[in-house]
């Protein structure tokens, strides 16, 4: 059995929810925080991949990455980092498609987080920086690992973006959902049953995590807040 | 000595103030809506008045004039919040040193030499040193009281503010917390500003008053003496 589309998915899969991890909590608290006129097209346009086509954001991507394309020649030529049709355009389209679903989580979580322990924390002399690492990140912690478990599984199961900017290269940018949709059209129904089963199994696992760590925390935190926590309103 | 003149333009009224605050407890006095929060606020640097002066024992905190306005984490005062706001996350001991690692480096040095109290002094001395290993959630309302109290102290500040911090209590509780305030700002010596809507309370605390009452503008009744 051809293990590599699974290996290269858990790679691809593991690489995009660091960054989505940091970038989308990053953007959820400045967000949280700051004021700006076009902030609501900000948060749209980063919404949006959650309603698009696939094929549209791979249309999207390919127009910015392309070999032509102002970001993509100037990754090849001048960093010599070549993007599409790798491993690494498979990581740019999960991070593309997962970041919808971080950001949310993470906005939801923050605005839990009751303003005025982060004022007495101010006024108890902490650093902003601080008060987010002792404050607000602990209370937000539950929704903010619900986003990175709902994006780990969104990046393993992403497929159209994938296909339109990696392309399907066994072996090199060949991840699962690609692996299964070409398998089952060239009739080999036991590779494609194979890797159906790999992933129904992967994303059952995080569904199932998400909602027993809420099911816990709820229990613990009604007593402690006596309120819902934020992210438990996804499923 | 606090000196506080300014002004805060509020969504329906504006707020001006001019008060001097040397010891004791002055009390903010007026209905609900009449800004007596946002004069806290702007004391302890989480909101902005919109002119005017601020100074505490000859610091300047805020001046429109001179353009200076030091943020709330350097001004040193206590702030103890209306509905307590204990880190959940944390035992009333962890919420009660919070304050205390705020500060860093030769400060920091400083700070801990001049403590005359150490954390469980502090908890014995608001006697709750048995509930330190509890988290806000298994409090009762005077304990939590008492827990938000001993950590706006533990950070040794020069002004402690307290925004209604009994309204929440029962009448017994409130009762014996009054004469500990009483008893506690005797002993610390530092000037609190507490916050109130109970003619009782103003009755019980108050050494001086400031009444706030809605309108265009706010009439101040500075220094009037109630006890002393």
């Amino acid at each position: 059995m051809n293990m590599h589309p699974i290996i290269l998915s858990i790679k691809v899969a593991l690489i995009s929810t660091i960054i989505v991890m940091l970038l989308g909590t990053a953007t959820a608290w400045l967000l949280c925080r700051i004021r700006f006129s076009g902030k609501n097209i900000l948060e749209t346009v980063i919404g949006l991949p959650l309603v698009l086509p696939p094929t549209v954001i791979g249309f999207g991507l390919l127009l910015l990455f392309g070999r032509n394309a102002l970001l993509g020649s100037f990754l090849e030529n001048t960093l010599h980092i070549q993007v599409v049709f790798t491993w690494r355009a498979a990581v740019i389209a999960a991070v593309v498609v997962s970041l919808p679903l971080m950001y949310r989580s993470a906005r939801a979580a923050f605005e839990t987080v009751d303003g005025n322990l982060e004022s007495a924390a101010r006024t108890l002399g902490a650093s902003e920086l601080r008060i987010f690492l002792t404050v607000t990140l602990p209370l937000a912690l539950p929704g903010i690992l619900a986003g990175i478990l709902l994006a780990f599984a969104r990046a393993l199961g992403e497929f159209g973006a994938t296909l339109m900017l990696a392309g399907n290269i066994p072996g090199r940018t060949q991840t699962i959902p690609l692996a299964i949709f070409f398998a089952a059209e060239s009739g080999d129904m036991r590779t494609a049953g194979y890797l159906v089963a790999v992933i129904t199994l992967a994303s059952f696992v995080v569904t199932y995590s998400i909602n027993a760590w809420f099911g816990r925390k709820e229990t613990q935190f009604s007593r402690q807040r006596g309120e819902r926590n934020a992210g438990s309103d996804f499923y | 000595m606090l000196a506080a003149t300014f002004i805060k333009n509020l969504s329906e009224s504006r707020l001006e103030l001019e008060f001097t605050l040397n010891n004791g407890i002055l009390v903010l006095f007026g209905p609900s809506g009449a800004g007596k929060t946002t004069v806290l606020q702007c004391i302890s640097g989480l909101a902005s008045p919109d002119g005017g002066y601020i100074s505490l024992n000859g610091r300047t905190f805020y001046s429109s004039e001179h353009k200076i306005n030091i943020p709330a984490r350097l001004r040193n005062i206590g702030y103890v919040f209306q509905d307590y706001a204990l880190f959940p996350h944390m035992t009333v001991k962890q919420n009660a040193m919070y304050g205390v690692r705020g500060c860093k480096g030769k400060d920091r040095g400083d700070k801990v030499k001049r403590y005359r109290l150490t954390v469980l002094e502090v908890l014995e001395m608001l006697k709750i040193t048995d509930l330190q290993d509890r988290y806000p959630a298994q409090l009762s309302g005077g304990e939590k009281q008492r827990a938000a109290l001993a950590r706006a102290l533990m950070t040794e500040p020069e002004l402690l503010l307290l925004d209604e911090p009994l309204s929440a209590l029962d009448d017994k509780t409130r009762f014996q917390l009054q004469k500990e305030l009483k008893k506690l700002q005797r002993e610390w010596e530092i000037p609190f500003i507490l916050v109130t809507h109970s003619r009782s309370e103003l009755k019980a605390l108050g050494d001086q008053a400031l009444l706030l009452t809605n309108g265009r503008q706010y009439r101040s009744l500075t220094e009037i003496k109630i006890c002393n």
